[in-house]
């Protein structure tokens, strides 16, 4: 049960009637039980007027993902069933961060009939957005006072990462195709495949001219090449403590998610197979055997309700991982932070056994606050802070170093350089055929 | 290209038909059942509190001397009592209006006792008092003054406190007198300098001063009886000796005793008007009006609409406070020559980078290096990356700009080659 506003306006104005009686008969507070005495009254008629709140069924209808930042429709089917008009206000009770437009709405449901409430969703947070219950406010005829009751009706919508990092892959694609020799620009390396003989125009690199066919035809003829294709490409992301750090509000492991999107779709555009895992001490995501739309949509999916444990990855078992995915050489790039050494002392043990039979790429976010600190060194506490700064830097440098020495790849960039720098680098190692 | 269906068909449509069983809100009296202990011990509080201030309340007392309402030592609620007992109607007043309604009602057979240590009786209020025993009422002056013997009585005269603090005996014919024998002390002792004729004058307390005169007024049965022994009324000292006797004799000999206590309400123009006076009545009311709209409306905006939703949220790290955390360690314990290492082997690191030397240089090398493109001497270079140890802050500061300046101008020069 609940009350009104409109009810403490009714009793407020019972001044009225006792001042006048009061001043004309004496009589105030004969009055003033008279009011009281009416407004119960009144109470007691509306509330047993008043709908019933539990004889509603509910319904729901939600799309059942939505991309972070982007806006859904939710509709929620208010049926009453019982005998009586209800007149109230539902209240659906999303979880804040589902970023619903107004979580209460008034209704008017006659009798047997249906209505529907609907609500726009914008969440502002990656994962699952639920809502669990319904609150019906049902107000009697007069509208002093109204039945409550909590209805449970379930609803969830998974929200995406949002993949802002896709505005890089135009480019990317149009880098692709110039590799792939479908551009008469030629590239000539190792590791190109033949793909295939044509006859010569201007502007074609002389030096692939084949002049064996040429000779069997009367035109001059070069060769092709194209990158080549079916390599493998397994992402491996660290969802341990270290990913929770925030750099330029972004956790890290939101920014390993866009860079793990943008190589995905550049790789299998590529013809390339890739895989994801993702890892903290247990395996949190999995993709395997996915291609084309199919592979990134089921990616975002795997990645929506994944946030950071506050626990060590354990990075001995990472090596096991990608061999139950792949025996065949293929790029395994690792999503994680580069620290000082004694945290990554165990990502560097088991980067050897990697490079052993991989391409190993190590990408890593590294903090923008980070590199401007090192130049303000206005007073006392800026310098001793460019000396942290610089410290930090320096202890990132050593752990990078050792990584290359074990033959891996690395790439640091900021949150937002982070995922073209990978796919760039991926490009190149494509280009240099090191697939 | 897209990654994923951004709003994908409807097909996630959760059907939940709600009946009874899926409401979370217990109905009403389940409530109450569940509640019920806890119903019947508020019940139990309240009756027991409203119990208790009823009987607080009822044993509330006045304060004053001679007061019939008080049962301290100092009033005289137990000769009221008695004399009630014995048949008597006691009526207390605390006017003269209201002294004058209960005389009336009497039909003026009554005893008046006057009390009146403030004086708050002028001429004409003693007037009226007169009238009384002039009526045929027997009036009887609790330890009057010059002004109230002058008015009220015929030559009697205040003769001050009594000689000694000893009893006094009767000493005359007076029936309440004797059946008294002796009383305590009085408070104030009188002296007859009249001579009308029927005047008893009673406990003599030497020096002509006696405790208790009585003599007649007008015509009629009316008497004035000056009391000097107002102790022997209290019920402190009432059990000593007569008093008992005398204060029973004295008040009890007709039926209705009219116990006149002058107040506030019998001086010029009445008692001052209080705020209660002034007030209108609907005041009240309003205010338990008002009471009420705030408690509605207090419910009306404090009442849950269902219960609070829960979510999970993420840990906040910021991943520069490492860094902050060992800047400010670093200054708190002014470890300038840690520091400066710091960030001389970034600038040593980065100049390496900028002059395409070997990864493993030496400082010297580099020192080198960089005086030949920047063309400073080689000492001073030297010095800067690596020789000069910083004594204080100043000098850590100072070096740390020629670092930055140094590493700017090699910058410089590096790019225009």
């Amino acid at each position: 049960m609940t009350l009104s506003g409109r009810l403490v306006a009714l009793i407020a104005f019972g001044v009225v009637p006792v001042v006048l009686i009061g001043e004309l008969y004496d009589r105030a507070l004969e009055a003033l039980l008279a009011w009281i005495a009416l407004v119960v009254l009144l109470v007691v008629i509306d509330l047993v007027a008043a709908a019933s709140p539990r004889r509603l069924a509910l319904d729901r209808a939600l799309p059942a993902r939505v991309r972070l930042g982007e806006t859904v429709q939710s509709s929620l089917y208010l049926t009453n069933t019982g005998r009586r008009m209800l007149r109230g206000v539902v209240r659906d009770a999303w979880q804040p961060s589902a970023g619903a437009s107004t979580t209460r709405s008034s209704v008017q449901i006659p009798a047997g009939e249906r209505r529907m409430v609907s609500l726009t969703l914008t969440p502002f947070r990656r994962g699952e957005r639920r809502t669990e219950r319904v609150t019906v406010r049902s107000f009697g005829p007069l509208g002093l006072a109204a039945r409550q009751a909590t209805l449970r009706s379930a609803g969830r919508i998974r929200v995406l990462p949002p993949f802002n990092s896709r505005k890089h892959l135009p480019s990317r694609l149009a880098r692709l195709r110039e590799l792939d020799g479908r551009t008469s620009v030629m590239i000539r390396g190792q590791g190109t495949e033949f793909d295939s003989l044509r006859e010569y125009v201007r502007g074609d690199d002389v030096r692939s001219i084949d002049w064996r066919a040429t000779a069997r035809h009367s035109d001059v003829m070069v060769r092709t090449w194209r990158p080549e294709r079916d390599r493998r490409v397994v992402i491996v992301i660290d969802t341990g403590r270290t990913q929770a750090a925030r750099i330029d509000d972004e956790p890290r492991i939101d920014t390993a998610f866009e860079s793990a999107l943008l190589l995905a779709a550049l790789a299998t555009r590529a013809g390339d197979r890739v895989d994801l895992i993702m890892y903290d001490r247990r395996l949190r995501g999995r993709v395997h055997g996915a291609s084309g739309p199919e592979l990134l949509s089921r990616m975002v999916d795997a990645m929506a309700p994944v946030e950071p444990d506050l626990i060590e990855m354990d990075w001995a078992a990472v090596p096991g991982l990608v061999r139950q995915v792949t025996t065949q050489r293929s790029l395994v790039v690792l999503a994680t932070a580069i620290d000082a050494p004694g945290i990554s002392r165990e990502l560097m043990a088991i980067v050897p056994l990697l490079t052993r039979n991989h391409t190993v790429l190590v990408s890593s976010v590294t903090d923008p606050d980070v590199l401007a600190g090192v130049l303000q060194r206005g007073d006392r506490d800026e310098v001793y802070r460019a000396a942290a700064a610089e410290r930090a830097l320096l202890d990132v440098a050593r752990v990078t170093t050792v990584l290359k020495r074990y033959g891996a790849d690395v790439v640091t960039g900021s949150p937002a350089d982070l995922p073209p720098a990978v796919a760039d680098r991926y490009l190149a190692l494509k280009a240099a055929g090191r697939l | 290209m897209s990654a994923a269906p951004s709003s994908a068909p409807a097909a996630a449509r959760a059907t939940t038909g709600v009946t009874d069983a899926e409401t979370e809100t217990p109905r009403v009296r389940t409530t109450l059942r569940r509640r019920l202990f806890w119903i019947v011990v508020v019940v139990v509080a309240l009756v027991t509190a409203v119990v208790t201030i009823g009987l607080g309340t009822s044993a509330t007392t006045d304060a004053n001397r001679y007061s019939i309402e008080n049962a301290a030592p100092a009033g005289s609620r137990a000769v009221a009592e008695v004399l009630r007992q014995q048949g008597v109607d006691v009526v207390a007043a605390g006017s003269l209006a209201e002294a004058q309604d209960a005389v009336d009602a009497a039909g003026g057979r009554v005893t008046v006792l006057l009390s009146d240590p403030y004086a708050y009786l002028d001429a004409d209020h003693l007037a009226g008092v007169e009238a009384f025993a002039q009526e045929g009422a027997r009036l009887v002056l609790v330890e009057p003054d010059a002004v109230q013997l002058r008015a009220l009585t015929d030559g009697i005269a205040n003769a001050g406190a009594p000689g000694s603090s000893g009893s006094v005996s009767s000493g005359c014919t007076l029936p309440a007198a004797e059946r008294a024998g002796t009383i305590t002390a009085p408070v104030a002792v009188y002296r007859d300098l009249g001579d009308v004729a029927g005047t008893a004058a009673c406990f003599p307390a030497g020096d002509d001063t006696y405790a208790l005169i009585e003599q007649p007024v007008g015509s009629a049965s009316g008497s004035v009886t000056v009391f000097g022994a107002g102790d022997a009324l209290t019920n402190g000292v009432i059990t000593d000796e007569g008093n008992a006797a005398l204060a029973l004799g004295v008040l009890g000999e007709r039926d209705t005793l009219v116990w006149y206590r002058p107040g506030p309400d019998d001086l010029e123009g009445g008692a001052p008007a209080t705020l209660g006076s002034l007030t209108p009545g609907w005041v009240t009311p309003v205010i338990l009006l008002l009471v009420l709209v705030v408690v509605a409306a207090g419910i009306w905006r404090g009442r849950r609409f269902g219960p609070v939703v829960v979510e999970n949220l993420p840990v906040t790290v910021r991943a520069s406070e490492t860094m902050e955390g060992r800047a400010r360690l670093y200054a708190r314990q002014s470890a300038h020559a840690r520091a400066l290492d710091a960030l001389r082997i970034g600038t040593v690191s980065r100049l390496t980078v900028l002059l395409a030397l070997p990864r493993h240089a030496s400082v010297v090398e580099v020192s080198r290096a960089v005086a030949a493109v920047t063309g400073r001497n080689v000492d001073e270079v030297y010095s800067i990356l690596v020789g000069a140890m910083p004594r204080n802050e100043a000098e850590l500061l100072a070096l740390s700009d020629q670092l930055l300046v140094l590493e700017q101008d090699t910058t410089r020069v590096t790019r225009m080659l």
